[in-house]
């Protein structure tokens, strides 16, 4: 496979440059949690033996996930082969494990294997160097016969040299048409036809309609959403820029040729446009645009170099993860995560941008290296579910990689909250309002898993005592409560919260409030202790035990639980 | 003031003392009422001790009721009052005779305050018929040195130091809570002066409670 086309000048600069920051990284991983299991997702049947400088990669990942990307083959002489496109189809939707086709098995392989994209019907869009006449390398589109299926029909696009860079999910693609044009190719039969025209050249004379880029052409459309917005690079003399083509976008039903008007994003949130093509200031492109019309991609940022880039709809903000270091972002989903490659401490750029927050990919993974990944490299795209996919470093070789969010570590939770009263216990709230005993004088709580506490991770009473940190069940004591209401609180939350043992607070981070309402003497738990109360446990001495009744605790209802009920007729609560 | 007159006074105020909790009881109980606590009312002599003032309970309902246990609390303000035990040796039957399982002393506090309970020993409880009136208890209480001759109002403690339990421990409500009094005579002969103020002060009285009544 070689390199890229999406990127042109700047894209290769921005690769190689993100290439030997990651090599000279620093040092020290980031302690994330884990939230991701990875799947390596092979290379086509019969090519087992791959070319050690490029493998197999993923590029695109769709809502089920299934996953587009290209696989290098060998030769029967043991020479290296044409790189295929290849389709992989999990066995159950969103699913860690699957299997791969060929989508181009009799071809002579495609022409740029970062260009293979999926959508959501299973559509296959990559660029193939032999399949048309004549031409040196252009866009074809693979259908299935069903939704999601595994057979279909490939069909050429565009009938001169071009490449494609997107696909949407009603089957439309943009791409670039030599020399220097920019496309749209959209199916006649919609969605997702196999037969379509090109319907819009974003060309040089058109793009004369870009305020302040008079001058320029389009050089790249490298992505179109669900409702046609294009973006991509806009060249400004030697430099491109970024844009946003937001008017009158191509949309279904109503499709109909592109209108331009396209802007830069630079416009937007940069200095303005800058007449001066020799100046670098802003450069960069757009490369992934989502159905909200967010754009993620890679800019020149004054004064930091080249860095991936958000853009909301407002502001064009700088994500990468360290001041000074370089990158670009490759994909973006509907709920705005993003993902990438950047320069880390540590190998393995491939990043994930998530509510405010750009991640090194591999720290989020569960025991990546143990099961043979030794670095995430890229992050090229991510479906809604969060599916990534990308190509990594898996037993010392290139290989395509689909990384599943698993649900995150449930963090520790309150199983039981028991009263310590003499020899005896019970488990609130059991039913109760009020408590009867005398001699309360402990609470013992157990989680759902070992957590770590300390005295004060108990409030509402005052606490003379505690035990257990480490293990599931802690133990806080103090005196004997008297007669009042005590709103008690196990932390989850504060520098005392209730932890488990990777950190994370009882309840995610929310206290456990339970009311002790210490009224001795009132078994009836009517709030008030008077006659029937002693009758209550009078009678209980002659019945089965019942820990209610054993005012004292001590294990037995007797005279003495009688008479402390009696010394108490005639109280309540405040 | 010679001694005839004040024993004519003292012999009014016996009277008076003795009607009116009569008449407030009567006038203070609700038709449908059913079961009643009543204070006594007793006259003492200051000082003195050992005295005895009776806690009844009367079912002046319809139906016999079953009670398991009680308890009550009475309370002077008179700091001339102490009460000293509460036991089973009431005038009347007392409610659990042969069954006491606390008696014969039954208080659990004393002082200006009393608190007494007590249960029915075993299974059950007693019966209280249609029309009875059952002693709670005996209470005794002493009476220090005071000046002047005086009545002390006795009340009774509301719920839950005043109670009914069934046998199963389910609470009775108890519909009405009559005070009683401690009637106090005094032996020495008060000053003029200090004659003459009681004497305002009980002139006083029953105008507000002649008026009160009519």
């Amino acid at each position: 496979m070689k390199s890229s086309h999406r990127f042109g000048y700047l894209g290769g600069w921005l690769r190689h440059a993100a290439v030997v920051l990651t090599i000279t990284a620093l040092s020290h991983a980031n302690a994330a949690q884990p939230v991701y299991i990875l799947t390596d997702l092979g290379d086509l049947v019969g090519s087992a033996t791959i070319f050690t400088s490029h493998g197999s990669a993923a590029f695109g990942v769709n809502s089920v996930g299934q996953v587009s990307g290209s696989s290098s083959t060998v030769l029967p002489s043991g020479n290296g082969g044409p790189v295929h496109a290849f389709l992989w189809t999990p066995d159950v939707m969103n699913g860690p494990t699957g299997h791969m086709i060929d989508l181009s098995p009799s071809s002579n392989g495609i022409d740029d294997g970062d260009t293979v994209r999926i959508n959501d019907f299973g559509q296959v869009m990559f660029t193939d160097g032999s399949t048309i006449p004549d031409v040196q390398r252009a866009p074809v589109l693979w259908t299935p016969a069903t939704r999601n299926g595994t057979t279909g029909t490939t069909a050429a696009l565009v009938g001169t040299t071009s490449d494609g860079f997107g696909l949407n999910d009603v089957g439309q693609v943009v791409g670039r048409m030599f020399p220097g044009l920019c496309f749209a190719w959209t199916p006649s039969q919609h969605p997702n036809g196999i037969v379509g025209s090109i319907n819009h050249h974003f060309d040089t004379a058109r793009n004369q309609d870009i305020p302040g880029y008079g001058f320029g052409a389009c050089a790249f459309a490298v992505a179109i959403n669900d409702v046609g917005q294009v973006t991509g690079t806009v060249g400004v003399g030697f430099w491109g820029r970024p844009f946003i083509h937001i008017n009158d976008p191509i949309s279904f039903p109503n499709m109909g040729p592109l209108e331009l008007g396209a802007i830069g994003l630079g416009d937007i949130v940069g200095p303005g446009p800058n007449a001066d093509p020799n100046d670098q200031t802003w450069s960069g492109g757009g490369n992934a645009i989502n159905n909200l019309g967010h754009v993620a991609g890679g800019s020149v940022f004054p004064g930091v170099g080249i860095h991936p880039f958000f853009f909301d709809g407002t502001t064009l903000r700088d994500i990468a993860p360290l001041s000074g270091a370089g990158g670009t972002a490759l994909g973006i989903n509907n709920v705005d995560q993003i993902v990438g490659q950047a320069v880390f401490p540590t190998p393995g750029g491939a990043f994930l941008y998530d509510q405010g927050t750009t991640h090194q990919l591999l720290t989020l993974v569960e025991s990546a290296s143990a099961q043979g990944w030794s670095q995430l490299a890229t992050a090229y795209a991510i479906n809604d579910s969060g599916q990534i996919v990308g190509q990594g470093i898996f037993n010392g070789q290139a290989r395509a990689f689909l990384a599943t969010p698993i649900a995150p570590p449930p963090p520790p939770t309150i199983i039981s909250y028991q009263l310590l009263f003499g020899s005896q216990s019970f488990t609130m709230p059991g039913g109760r309002t009020n408590l009867p005993w005398t001699t309360v004088t402990g609470v013992k709580v157990k989680f759902s898993k070992p957590v770590t506490g300390n005295s004060a991770s108990l409030t509402g009473v005052s606490v003379t005592g505690f035990s257990g940190s480490g293990t599931d069940t802690l133990n806080w004591t103090f005196n004997a409560l008297t007669r009042a209401t005590y709103n008690t609180k196990v932390l989850g939350t504060t520098a005392n919260a209730i932890l488990d043992l990777a950190g994370n607070p009882l309840g995610g981070g929310v206290d456990f409030a339970q009311t002790l309402n210490v009224l001795p003497g009132d078994v009836s738990d009517d709030a008030n202790v008077a006659s029937n109360d002693s009758v209550l446990v009078n009678n209980a001495r002659s019945l089965p035990y019942n820990v209610i009744d054993d005012i004292n605790g001590d294990g037995v209802v007797d005279m003495n639980d009688v008479n402390l009920v009696r010394g108490r007729i005639g109280t309540h609560l405040p | 003031m010679d001694e005839i007159n004040l024993q004519d006074m003292r012999s009014g105020f016996r009277r008076l003392f003795m009607i009116l909790p009569v008449v407030g009881l009567l006038i203070s109980v609700p038709a449908e009422a059913s079961l009643i606590i009543t204070v006594g009312n007793v006259f003492s002599n200051s000082p003195s001790s050992s005295n005895t003032l009776e806690i009844d309970l009367t079912n002046t309902g319809p139906a016999p009721v079953l009670v398991g246990g009680f308890s009550f609390g009475i309370e002077v303000t008179d700091p001339h009052i102490t009460f000293t035990s509460a036991t089973i040796a009431t005038a009347l039957p007392y409610i659990f005779a042969g069954n006491s399982l606390f008696g014969p002393t039954i208080s659990t506090l004393v002082g200006q305050t009393l608190e007494a309970s007590d249960l029915w020993s075993g299974a059950g409880g007693a019966t209280i018929a249609a029309g009875a009136t059952v002693g709670l208890g005996d209470v005794s209480f002493d009476v220090s040195a005071r000046d002047l001759p005086g009545l002390v109002i006795v009340m009774l403690s509301s719920f839950p130091f005043t109670s009914l339990s069934d046998p199963a421990g389910g609470n009775i409500n108890v519909d009405t809570l009559a005070a009683g009094s401690i009637t106090i005579e005094t032996s020495a002969v008060p000053e003029p002066s200090a004659l003459m103020l009681a004497l305002f002060g009980l002139a006083a009285l029953a105008s507000i409670r002649k008026r009160f009544y009519m």
